[in-house]
């Protein structure tokens, strides 16, 4: 039985302010790009609404929680990215490093291991 | 490859290749990539493949390892059927495309 449930009691404010506190409690940088940080947050609000939870945006995969927990948002992967890349792999958390030198995010390789993926 | 796929397309004046776009509706990067392929004017053909069926994305991920040996992520963009790129990174598509000066 499928566990995801599709919600509608969040507003895009909502998740902007969930991106900003994350970042906050993590010590990440929220990307300054204002429209592609409001495009990962649609987004996250669109898979909010259809799976009941922030999966990963630029990810996709079973949409249930039991199966996808490693990429709720901000991923398992998260920290690590930001080590090695400067910017996780969405390109919405960056290191402060990272947000201070101008450069855009862009693709970084995968670190989700295949096995977890559905297909 | 991927005859059954339900893709759109989004018109160009550049047709010189055959390109594909296996984006996620929810995708940063795979707007920035749409983005870069209207800015070129490139035709192309594209799927939100989180629209699909489970279905339709196993065999679309079949198909696409069977042919290039590896996943495909978000964005992927497949030129002649032949060279791919995973991830929107601008030089390399560039490059795929025969674009770079």
């Amino acid at each position: 039985m499928k566990s995801n449930e599709a919600k509608n009691d969040k507003t895009l404010e909502d998740v902007k302010d969930f991106i900003r506190r994350a970042a906050r409690k993590y010590n990440w940088a929220v990307v300054p790009d204002e429209n592609f940080m409001h495009d990962l947050a649609q987004g996250l609000l669109h898979n909010y609404q259809r799976f009941g939870f922030y999966q990963c945006p630029c990810r996709d995969s079973y949409g249930e929680r039991e199966h996808d927990r490693d990429i709720m948002c901000p991923c398992t992967y998260c920290s690590d990215d930001i080590e090695e890349y400067g910017q996780c792999y969405c390109g919405l958390f960056l290191s402060h490093q990272f947000a201070a030198s101008e450069k855009f995010p862009e693709a970084i390789p995968e670190r989700r291991p295949d096995e977890k993926f559905p297909y | 490859m991927f005859e059954w796929v339900p893709f759109e397309k989004h018109k160009g004046s550049w047709k010189e290749k055959d390109v594909i776009l296996l984006a996620l509706s929810t995708c940063a990067f795979c707007k920035r990539g749409m983005e870069y392929l209207k800015n070129k004017d490139i035709e192309y053909r594209y799927v939100y493949v989180d629209t699909l069926s489970p279905e339709q994305k196993k065999q679309l991920s079949s198909e696409f390892k069977e042919k290039f040996g590896q996943r495909g992520l978000y964005p992927t963009l497949i030129v002649d059927s032949a060279d791919y790129q995973l991830g929107f990174i601008e030089k390399a598509w560039s490059r795929s495309l025969g674009l770079d000066s």
